[in-house]
């Protein structure tokens, strides 16, 4: 009779094992208000620019994706400075927008942040980057 | 003229021959029916035959009959010969006592047999298809609706979208669920037919199938018949007794 508990435990076990939803869980879209995982995000490089001597500004932000994107918010010291459509080229993983923020001081620094847009849904913000102008 | 005669004197020695041979014949004839089932061996004092209707030549007196085939009874009869007469005698075989009580027991015996090795595993069959084709049809309809609400949520990018593909996930993820309880209750009970399908052969396996024996009457030869499971037919022995 034990045998037959066994069988059934064991048969229990498979069938549960075959629930195929068990794990899918929706919050794994990165727009979605209710979004929980990793930052979809991240600033990889900030490229800075002199045209001027009095124009020191910020040329390129390049940054890796796991997303789809239509727009790129961009935050520089916590404030929002613009929103850039999406005009970058895929290089691997690395999105590349040449994106400009002008009127920067020489010598300070400056922390920039990105949200991604799509749609009306947005992403997290990613991890700051710092970069200081130089002179 | 001499030719002739010769003739006629052949013909009066084959008349006298003729008349010396009944002269010297003094029985009579049998003729035996016999209502068996193929053809029954025979003794009739010494002499053996398989016959079933037959006419004999015998001396006058009486004679020892014993008539038998596998299966029936033995009859055992005396018959009278009167000369230059023909005796009829009708002989019925009638089942052997032991074959009938046999027959029937070995009919309940196939038929519960039967019963117990085909029943349980054309319900078994039934339950597991139906679990099957609840799986394929049903649980997995509700799956792909499930996956497809999953995809397009995944894909949107406005949140009355991804909500109202939330709800509809969820829902198809409860009628999936619910659906997958009535599958593996179908499952569980064909776990109970197989299990109690097990019991029911190894209890099949413990019953003693009925046999019959009858020895040979008439003869050296035994014969033995018994039921043969490979070709769903009788199987007949024969055996010579030295």
């Amino acid at each position: 009779m034990n045998r037959v508990y066994v069988v059934a435990f064991l048969i229990v076990l498979v069938f549960s094992s075959c629930n195929k939803l068990k794990d899918v869980h929706l919050n794994t879209n990165p727009y979605d208000k209710d979004y929980n995982g990793p930052k979809v995000a991240m600033i990889n490089h900030i490229e800075q620019a002199l045209i001027q001597p009095s124009d020191h500004y910020v040329k390129v932000i390049t940054f890796s994706s796991t997303v789809f994107y239509s727009f790129v918010v961009v935050y520089r010291n916590g404030v929002e400075i613009g929103t850039h459509y999406r005009t970058a080229y895929h290089n691997g993983i690395l999105f590349q927008e040449n994106f400009e923020d002008h009127g920067l001081v020489a010598g300070q620094t400056y922390t920039y942040q990105i949200k991604l847009k799509y749609e009306s849904g947005y992403t997290s913000l990613s991890d700051g980057c710092s970069v200081t102008i130089a002179n | 003229m001499k030719f002739k005669s010769i003739i006629f004197l052949m013909v009066l020695l084959l008349f006298a021959i003729k008349g010396n041979a009944q002269s010297s014949e003094e029985g009579g004839y049998l003729k035996m029916m016999v209502q068996g089932l193929l053809r029954p061996l025979c003794r009739v004092d010494t002499s053996k035959m398989r016959t079933s209707d037959t006419v004999l030549y015998l001396p006058v007196g009486k004679h020892r009959v014993q008539i038998w085939e596998p299966t029936l009874t033995l009859i055992d009869s005396t018959v009278v010969i009167k000369l230059k007469d023909t005796v009829k005698y009708s002989f019925t075989l009638g089942f052997d006592p032991a074959w009938v009580s046999y027959a029937w027991a070995h009919d309940k015996y196939k038929s519960k047999r039967n019963k117990n090795y085909f029943v349980s595993p054309i319900f078994i069959g039934l339950t597991l298809s139906a679990g099957i084709l609840m799986n394929q049809v049903v649980v997995e309809k509700q799956y792909k609706k499930a996956m497809d609400s999953y995809d397009i949520y995944f894909r949107s990018g406005y949140q009355t979208d991804m909500d109202k593909h939330k709800d509809d996930f969820e829902a198809s993820r409860k009628k999936y669920n619910n659906d997958r309880l009535i599958e593996y209750g179908i499952y569980a009970v064909s776990g109970a037919l197989i299990i109690n399908y097990i019991r029911i052969i190894k209890k099949q396996s413990k019953v003693i199938e009925p046999v019959y024996h009858q020895d040979k009457l008439l003869s050296r030869i035994d014969f033995d018949v018994r039921p043969g499971l490979m070709n769903k037919g009788w199987l007949c022995g024969l055996r010579i007794k030295i």
